[in-house]
């Protein structure tokens, strides 16, 4: 327990734990002291000189953003001398600031006007020239403004720190120093991840988004708090609209389980729905062509060919949904399936099955938060930072402000592995059974996993001890552990959790959705059912998924033997081609919905652009196909009707309903967590199996993981974001010329 | 990357500190003796022996005025013009090598022999005005002096 | 009186570096009887003696010593300041120069009495020739078992590390300056915590001035009581002076504290040049206020009587002027510096050392007006005691100072201008 002591300000007696920053007290008590360099979590810097206070006993003016309060402290943030030394420096900031706030995209968001506003004099007194300086662009996503810059380095702390990318540095002396990338004066583009979190924190408009660059001012636009559509961190964020058009994603001041994170695809991935390519229109396949219909006529077609071939036999009618999709999607999806057209062929297409997962489940899943608290963090593949970037962050964050240790076993040299891990086991792909097992399993048999896994024995049992000496851990899972492995990693932690030991679980999966569409009842079964195209299965139904982009021909090839293939989706996809009707939906911004991430909370999708009224959301399309095929399912005319049953049929979503939704933003689902004993026997025996794949020809892959390995990759969404597939189609053609990387 | 002394060099400086980064600014300085200036490959290079990313290192190329990532020239005059220098006539020197060489401060003779600098207290106070060449110092001069320096060297 | 030399005294002595000289003429004496005593004895010692930092801040030295923790779990460095670059100031060169060996004792002395085994003369990069002068003289050292390990047969361990800086006067503040041994920009450091405590790579680190370490060695050998007679009460001991600008013997000179300014100039230096009259004098270094002739002449080289003149004694440099010079143009030869070597952390700084550069640019161009020197004035309000270092308050100090006592040179410069309108 920190102690608590006692301090006064401006007359008024606080408590505050020892050693707190004043300007934190003083803030949290609801006195005002301008700042710009503080920020809350990164080191302090006393550069800006904004925040300065009179301290009783001390000689000078005093930076309340590096002072830690004592007992007995006695401060004045109000008097004259405090007032005159805030004008004093906003004077000084303002002498070289360009004052074109009238064109700036930071104009009526900005802290420096705020200041001035607050506390600065009205009249300007320097008359001298400013210095010139121009803009840079310092990546197709970030441009810069040194002559607006305050010089406050929170973009270089948040990317030291909280990002751990370190590609912004101070360059220059003086009143020359600059912000930027290594050779900025030579027009070399920041190498990093591009997550905008620079952009974000600035205060002034010195760091831009360029894809929002002169689109809207802040007050003439309408923000939406929704949730990205794009990985299971599921990280909330500002959804920038004005008129029917997107503007920009900023997270700023949000409360969400993300704080101010984005990532690249958060914060720049969501221009696709303005699209000009986005469908407007169902289309049907007249004479080998597809060709634009009313809905009247293309749900009429796909109703009257559905019931014929449902005739013959209901499972010749397949339906798959996408982990993209919302909740009350699939949920509608699945009902449409089971109980309208009682198929039993109906699921969704995906890599990861996390079924066994949770059918086995030992330990609780950790919200970000609580990853944020935890003591020991033993990874089993995974690569968040190109893949679930918010919980990468959240576990960097563990590491730095706690010193959280993080073991990791992964088959590549992932950046994390590289820069946080304590401890990094480097292991032959497939071995994560191996390894399982060794921890598992008696010292005796340590030699064998170690060569199977091709680390030494030492190491495993190196591994081993920090995982025992630990007392909060995180079991942290990538999503190349499966089948067998995957289940006997979530009966592990019944063997490790005792009174003195918390352990909790957190998963990598790979979609928005991944884990929402599996407890709406879409089992990721959609590679199995590929197989019986043509053959059981003559008609399908595929919404959200564009699996001749994602896996290629085989696909291209099932696809074809089809009788019937519908698709719903948002662009022509690959696969839309070649279907014999495409319905136009909705996209995540002209919907209401929920999503749960990979930590199972359920959040919002809130609407924020109306649409063009010609497209529907996906769970709207089934109700209209149902109605005109007579079947009935239980259809409801809402997202929230829906969501009403979703909450009373599914047990981890009970007691979870919009309103809550509205007041809680996150609500972490219940998922039944098996309490039997587990036997080290049972489960070393259920990875015999995996242990046999194992490929002992393999060696290991020493490529380190190439930065935007995932994060700069192009899919259906991405592809249709002007400014990523600029970005990347360029870098990607370079680099395949030059063979650099 | 370096010749092999300097690369010699390198490796014992990066031996001799308890944190290897503590080594990066003598190790650019013998970067820049051997290749003129600081380079663009040099900067790799050092970021990779340091670990360290390449911006780190350029932070800390453009912090110190004793580094150059351009051409510094044979020979860099470097003439104190702070105040001591400046009460005892460094102004007048720097006149007599502007028009000795055509150039201003900051500027390298288009034969690449000579850089003209002015730069702040070279700690040679007592011996106003002094200009230092490359490393040397040369103290209490006078345009003659100038002269005669410039003619001797090789 | 004249020099009293105690530092210089081999400085002209032929073959004044080598390690004989200096053993011949007592060298290393003092390192043996410091390691026969106890670190509290020795930093008693250097307390008694009332020697105050060198470097510029006067700080006393032994009750610096005692702020490094007796016992550390992490290891304690000692780290000497030889960045030099205080404008006026050039003697830290000449100890180096021709006497390494007085500042390696002393270093050696210091390091044990913190319990430090690795230490570092971190030295401007502009005195580079001075590098291959002091390693020489390490290798001696280590030769004759001063450096090493088990020095002399104590068990007590040391070496020394020669780091050159890069041009980089704010590297002379100590944390900037174990900023950049770390191998970073020198910004300086957040204080507290002190280097004292929270040092070089995190640990317990001592830093001192070469002159302050080179006077070590003499107090221990003469004792504390001996060193601080050379001075007065609160001074102890003898100090170098560099005596530089309009004077007709500049150089650098080692008297005792509280010797008279003007005697300083009239006697060892020769008085002023070509005959003319004093008209000002900056007594320690570029960075303390200037002071007029009336001043001069009441001031003794000491950090009381220097006060009380309303300047500083600061790190000694002592530079004229005569009765010729123009204060506008000494002032704006000032900020110029100050403004270059602003490292451009912290706002009054950085953009008030660029301001004033502008101003006394467009007062020198002739269209100043009244309105600039209040601007000026206002601007350097707004620095002082608001900077995140001594620096900013460096830059304003002779700006301050010079309106004040020679206002004259600033207002003929400058138009009169009717009062701006500003609101209520
Ligand atoms: C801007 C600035 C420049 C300084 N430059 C030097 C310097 O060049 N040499 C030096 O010894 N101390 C310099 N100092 C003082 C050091 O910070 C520090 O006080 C000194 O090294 C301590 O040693 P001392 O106690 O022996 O004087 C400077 C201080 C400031 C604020
Ligand atoms: S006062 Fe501020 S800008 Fe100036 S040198 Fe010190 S920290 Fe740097
Ligand atoms: S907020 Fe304290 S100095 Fe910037």
């Amino acid at each position: 327990m920190t102690e608590t002591v006692k301090i006064k300000v401006d007359g008024r007696e606080l408590e505050a734990p020892k050693g707190k920053l004043l300007i934190e007290v003083c803030l949290e008590n609801g006195i005002d002291i301008p700042n710009f360099c503080y920020y809350p979590d990164l080191t302090p810097q006393a550069a800006c000189r904004m925040c300065l206070v009179r301290i009783e006993r001390m000689p000078k003016l005093a930076t309340s953003c590096t002072v830690q309060v004592q007992d007995g402290m006695v401060v004045t943030t109000q008097s004259e001398e405090v007032l005159e030394a805030r004008k004093g420096m906003l004077d000084l900031i303002l002498g070289n600031h360009p004052l074109d706030c009238p064109i700036c995209d930071k104009g009526g968001q900005c802290e420096l006007q705020d200041q001035v506003f607050a506390h600065g004099t009205v009249y300007g007194r320097y008359e001298v020239k400013k210095n010139d300086t121009r803009e840079w662009r310092l990546s197709p996503f970030i441009a810069y403004d040194p002559q607006r810059c305050v010089r406050c380095y929170r973009c270089i702390r948040v990317c030291d720190e909280v990002m751990d990318v370190h590609a912004l540095g101070r360059i220059f002396r003086g009143a020359k120093e600059v912000i930027g990338p290594y050779g900025i004066d030579k027009g070399y583009s920041l190498d990093c991840e591009q997550c905008g979190y620079c952009v974000e924190v600035c205060p002034v408009g010195a760091l831009l988004s360029v894809d929002s660059r002169f689109r809207s001012r802040p007050w003439d636009m309408r923000e939406t708090i929704t949730t990205c559509q794009h990985c299971a961190d599921g990280c909330q964020m500002r959804l920038g609209t004005r008129g029917s058009q997107y503007v920009r994603v900023a997270s700023k001041d949000l409360k969400g389980i993300n704080g101010e994170f984005l990532c690249i695809k958060g914060r720049y991935g969501s221009s696709y729905i303005s699209s000009e390519e986005r469908l407007d229109n169902p289309y049907l396949r007249k004479d080998g062509k597809l060709v634009e219909v009313g809905w009247e006529e293309a749900i009429k077609y796909v109703a009257a060919r559905l019931k014929a071939i449902s005739a013959e036999d209901r499972d010749a009618v397949a339906v798959l949904g996408s982990p993209r999709l919302t909740n009350e999607a699939a949920f509608a999806l699945a009902s449409f399936a089971r109980k309208g057209l009682k198929t039993s062929n109906y699921g969704q297409i995906a890599d990861v099955d996390l079924t066994r997962f949770f059918a086995n489940l030992t330990a609780p899943l950790a919200t970000h938060a609580e990853v944020k608290k935890a003591e020991t963090i033993f990874m089993l593949g995974g690569d968040p930072t190109e893949n679930n970037p918010l919980s990468a962050m959240v576990i960097r964050y563990a590491v730095r402000k706690n010193g959280a240790r993080l073991l990791m076993v992964n088959s590549r040299r992932t950046k994390i592995a590289r820069r946080q891990a304590e401890m990094f086991l480097h292991i032959r792909r497939g071995a994560e059974p191996a390894v399982l097992a060794a921890l598992i399993d008696s010292d005796e048999n340590a030699a064998r996993y170690a060569e199977l896994a091709k680390v030494k024995p030492e190491q495993l049992r190196r591994l081993g001890k920090a995982i025992s000496d630990s007392k909060r851990l995180l079991v942290v899972i990538g999503p190349e552990v499966n089948g067998a492995t995957l289940e006997v990693a979530a009966r592990f932690a019944a063997l490790l959790k005792s009174d003195s030991r918390e352990v909790k679980y957190l998963i990598l999966p790979p979609y928005n959705n991944s884990v929402g569409t599996l407890d709406m009842g879409l089992r990721p079964n959609g590679h199995e059912l590929k197989s019986l195209f043509g053959t059981k299965i003559k008609a399908l139904y595929l919404a959200g998924s564009n699996p001749v982009e994602q896996y290629g021909n085989s696909w291209k090839e099932a696809l074809s033997k089809l009788d019937l293939l519908v698709v719903a989706d948002l662009f022509m996809t690959e696969t839309a081609q070649l279907a014999d009707v495409v319905f136009p939906v909705n996209s995540f911004a002209e919907l209401d919905g929920t999503y749960t991430n990979a930590v199972g909370q359920v959040q919002r999708v809130n609407r924020a652009l109306e649409g063009t009224g010609r497209t529907r959301p996906d769970w709207m399309i089934i109700n209209m196909l149902a109605k005109e095929m007579g079947l009935e399912f239980g259809a409801r005319g809402s997202a929230a009707s829906i969501f009403r049953d979703i909450a009373s049929e599914i047990p981890a979503y009970s007691g979870i309903s919009y309103d809550r939704l509205r007041k809680e933003w996150a609500i972490q689902t219940e998922r039944k967590i098996s309490t039997t004993a587990e036997q080290p026997d049972a489960l070393l025996s259920a990875l015999k199996g995996e242990i046999a794949k194992i490929d002992l020809s393999l060696d290991l892959d020493r490529e380190p993981v190439r930065q935007g390995s995932g994060l700069f990759r192009l899919g259906t969404l991405t592809s249709r974001v002007a400014v990523m597939r600029e970005a990347f189609k360029a870098k990607e053609q370079v680099e395949e010329a030059t063979g650099v990387r | 990357m370096f010749s092999p002394q300097t690369e010699a060099k390198i490796d014992a400086l990066i031996a001799k500190y308890p944190y290897k980064r503590s080594a990066i600014l003598p190790i650019i300085h013998l970067a820049q003796l051997e290749q003129g200036k600081v380079t663009e490959e040099a900067i790799h290079y050092i970021a990779d022996r340091l670990d360290l990313e390449p911006v780190e290192v350029y932070e800390v190329v453009t912090f110190y005025s004793m580094y150059f990532m351009e051409e510094i020239g044979k020979y860099h005059l470097q003439v104190c013009r702070t105040l001591s220098c400046m009460l005892c006539g460094a102004e007048e020197i720097t006149a007599h090598l502007e028009k000795k060489l055509g150039i201003k401060p900051g500027q390298v003779t288009p034969d690449g022999r000579f850089r003209l600098s002015e730069v702040e207290c070279l700690g040679s106070c007592a011996t106003a005005p002094v200009m230092q060449v490359n490393f040397d110092y040369y103290e209490n001069l006078t345009p003659e002096k100038v002269d005669e320096i410039l003619k001797n060297l090789p | 009186m004249a020099e009293t030399k105690i530092l210089t005294a081999r400085f002209d002595l032929p073959n004044s570096t080598s390690i004989d000289t200096y053993l011949k003429t007592g060298g290393y004496q003092a390192l043996e009887k410091a390691l026969k005593m106890t670190q509290e004895e020795i930093i008693e010692e250097v307390k008694k003696s009332a020697l105050r930092g060198r470097g510029g801040a006067g700080f006393p030295t032994g009750l610096k010593w005692s702020f490094v923790p007796r016992s550390s779990p992490k290891p304690k460095y000692l780290v000497c300041n030889a960045d030099e670059s205080e404008p006026g100031t050039c003697k830290d060169r000449y100890l180096m120069e021709k006497d390494p060996h007085q500042l390696i004792e002393g270093m050696i002395i210091s390091a044990y009495a913190i319990g430090a085994n690795l230490s570092f003369i971190y030295i401007r990069g502009e005195y580079w020739y001075l590098i291959a002068v002091l390693e020489k003289a390490i290798e001696e050292a280590r030769a004759r078992g001063y450096l090493g390990k088990n020095i002399l047969g104590s068990k007590f361990e040391l070496d020394i590390i020669v780091h050159p800086g890069a041009g980089a006067y704010i590297c002379g503040e100590e944390t900037a300056l174990l900023e950049s041994l770390e191998g970073k920009r020198g910004h300086p450091r957040i204080k507290p915590p002190f280097p004292a405590v929270v040092g070089l790579y995190g640990c317990p680190t001592l830093v001192n001035n070469v002159e302050t370490l080179s006077a070590v060695p003499h107090i221990i050998l003469k004792g504390g009581d001996w060193y601080r007679q050379l001075g007065t009460e609160k001074s102890g001991g003898t100090k170098m002076f560099s005596l530089s600008g309009h004077v007709n013997r500049p150089g650098n000179y080692e008297v005792r504290m509280g010797y008279p300014l003007m005697q300083l100039i009239n006697e060892e230096g020769g008085g002023i040049r070509d005959g003319k009259k004093l008209k000002a004098v900056i007594p320690g270094g570029s960075s303390v206020p200037i002071i007029n002739a009336e001043e001069a002449a009441r001031c003794n080289l000491d950090y009381e009587s220097c006060q009380s003149v309303g300047t500083m004694l600061a790190s000694g440099g002592v530079i004229v002027m005569d009765e010729t010079t123009d204060i506008f143009e000494t002032t704006f030869n000032l900020i110029k510096f100050y403004k270059h070597e602003s490292c451009g952390w912290c706002t009054p700084c950085r953009e008030g050392t660029d301001w004033l550069v502008k101003l006394f640019k467009k007062i020198k161009s002739g269209s100043g007006t009244q309105a600039d020197l209040e601007l000026i004035e206002r601007l350097c309000v707004n620095i002082e005691g608001r900077s995140h270092c001594p620096l900013g308050e460096a830059a304003v100090l002779p700006i301050t100072s010079a309106m004040k006592r020679f206002p004259e040179d600033f207002t003929k410069r400058v138009r009169k201008t009717l009062p701006v309108l500003q609101p209520a």
